[in-house]
């Protein structure tokens, strides 16, 4: 009744913990994105054409359901107090002196989401471009110039040739 | 370098980095890297990114996969759900609260999930008595049930995706009573479908599916009552039930 797709999802579960991993930056987070994921898919499995790249289908969930998420955050305006407010402000300064970059996990959160998307599924996922088009949703230029802009500025933070600015109150 | 030759020049570095060059372009760019150290230091950094990448998330490849990740095996023997249902009667509580607290921020099973999924693998595997009052007493089920539940009780019919109505019963819900409708099709696989009463939520009806106890659980809530069909079958299979029921109870 389920054929070899159970097996061929499960084993493409590393890939989407390993994916979500990089792109949330939070391991239970990450781990909630791939079970909606898992979910989804076999809840639609029938809308899978066979002999289709399973990944890449797979991915493309993951993706969607991340910009869901993200949309919605963006959507629902965060709730500060005064007090708050007023303390992270304060702070602001002294974190943006102390700020640096050392290592490549703290430049890939500088980067843009929609750069360290095409980032991860070119350098991490080694995805091609036509299959990082296809499950973004995007066209192949728009890939290849997020990758320039993205891979340029990250290794610009690395050589220090670029201090990131984070407006941690304005978030 | 005008413009779009620059971004076609950049173009074929990515290219280089991530092996996409076929031999000839290959051949040319590493020529041209020879003559720019500047573009054959970004390539070099560019390498470096995806090693690092590797090393910082390659790690997660190798770590066990966590439960909730991993699908129930569906379609178990009779015996294997038999063996099941004695188990978790035997550890029951214990069970869930060790499994909750080696994942502390996974979001909890709903209650009704949870309570409707223990009694599909309770009841499911009765071969003598799998219903307290069964199909040939329908009507008599459905006053008895609205009655008790203080809520109208309709069973569904789902000849339509080749299940027949065993038969039901009344169960004990958190706080107050709860109901079991059976199913089954030709081949005796058995679908329940649970209800218990739940507070008038302004949320319209979305249907959630949810893994419990070895099965799947599609799960909605309609004007004061909380629906969960239970099943060891293909969340597309719940899904289709799951239309079918509510569509009966709209009417």
């Amino acid at each position: 009744m389920w054929g070899v797709n159970a097996v061929d999802i499960e084993a493409e579960i590393p890939r989407l913990r390993r994916y979500a991993r990089a792109l949330t930056r939070e391991a239970v987070a990450a781990d909630d994105l791939v079970q909606d994921t898992l979910e989804r898919a076999w809840g639609r499995l029938h809308l899978w054409r066979r002999g289709s790249n399973l990944r890449a289908w797979l991915f493309t969930i993951l993706h969607n359901l991340h910009a869901n998420q993200v949309r919605a955050a963006k959507a629902r305006p965060e709730l500060t107090t005064l007090t708050e407010w007023e303390v992270s402000g304060s702070r602001r300064p002294e974190q943006e002196d102390g700020l640096k970059v050392r290592g490549l996990a703290q430049a890939l959160a500088v980067l843009p989401e929609e750069q360290r998307q095409v980032v991860l599924l070119g350098g991490l996922e080694d995805m091609t471009y036509e299959q990082v088009a296809e499950v973004l949703g995007i066209p192949i230029g728009t890939v290849m110039s997020r990758l320039s802009r993205g891979r340029e500025r990250l290794r610009r933070l690395l050589a220090g040739e670029e201090q990131p600015v984070v407006a941690r109150g304005l978030e | 370098m005008s413009e779009p030759d620059r971004s076609l020049a950049d173009a074929e570095l990515h290219r280089l980095v991530d092996g996409r060059l076929d031999t000839t372009r290959l051949l040319a760019v590493e020529a041209r890297l020879a003559g720019s150290p500047e573009e054959a230091a970004r390539v070099a950094a560019y390498r470096a990114q995806n090693a690092g990448l590797h090393a910082l998330f390659d790690p997660v490849l190798d770590e066990p996969i966590p439960a909730r990740l991993l699908r129930p095996q569906p379609q178990a023997s009779w015996g294997t759900r038999i063996a099941a249902a004695v188990v978790l009667l035997a550890i029951g509580a214990a069970g869930g609260w060790f499994a909750r607290d080696a994942l502390p921020t996974a979001p909890a099973v709903p209650v009704l999930v949870e309570r409707a999924a223990t009694a599909h693998v309770v009841y499911v595997p009765e071969m003598r008595r799998p219903v307290e009052v069964a199909a040939g007493e329908k009507a008599n089920l459905q006053t008895w049930l609205t009655n008790r539940m203080k809520r109208p009780i309709l069973v569904p019919d789902l000849a339509a995706a080749g299940y027949s109505f065993v038969g039901g019963r009344l169960l004990p819900g958190e706080r107050g009573p709860a109901s079991q409708l059976m199913y089954q099709d030709t081949a005796g696989l058995r679908v329940t479908l649970y209800m218990k009463g739940e507070p008038e939520s302004a949320a319209p009806a979305a249907f959630r599916l949810a893994h419990a106890e070895g099965v799947g659980v599609m799960h909605w809530n309609d004007r004061g009552l909380g629906f969960a069909l239970v099943g060891a079958v293909e969340p597309a299979a719940l899904e289709r039930l799951a239309h079918l029921i509510y569509g009966q109870i709209q009417r």
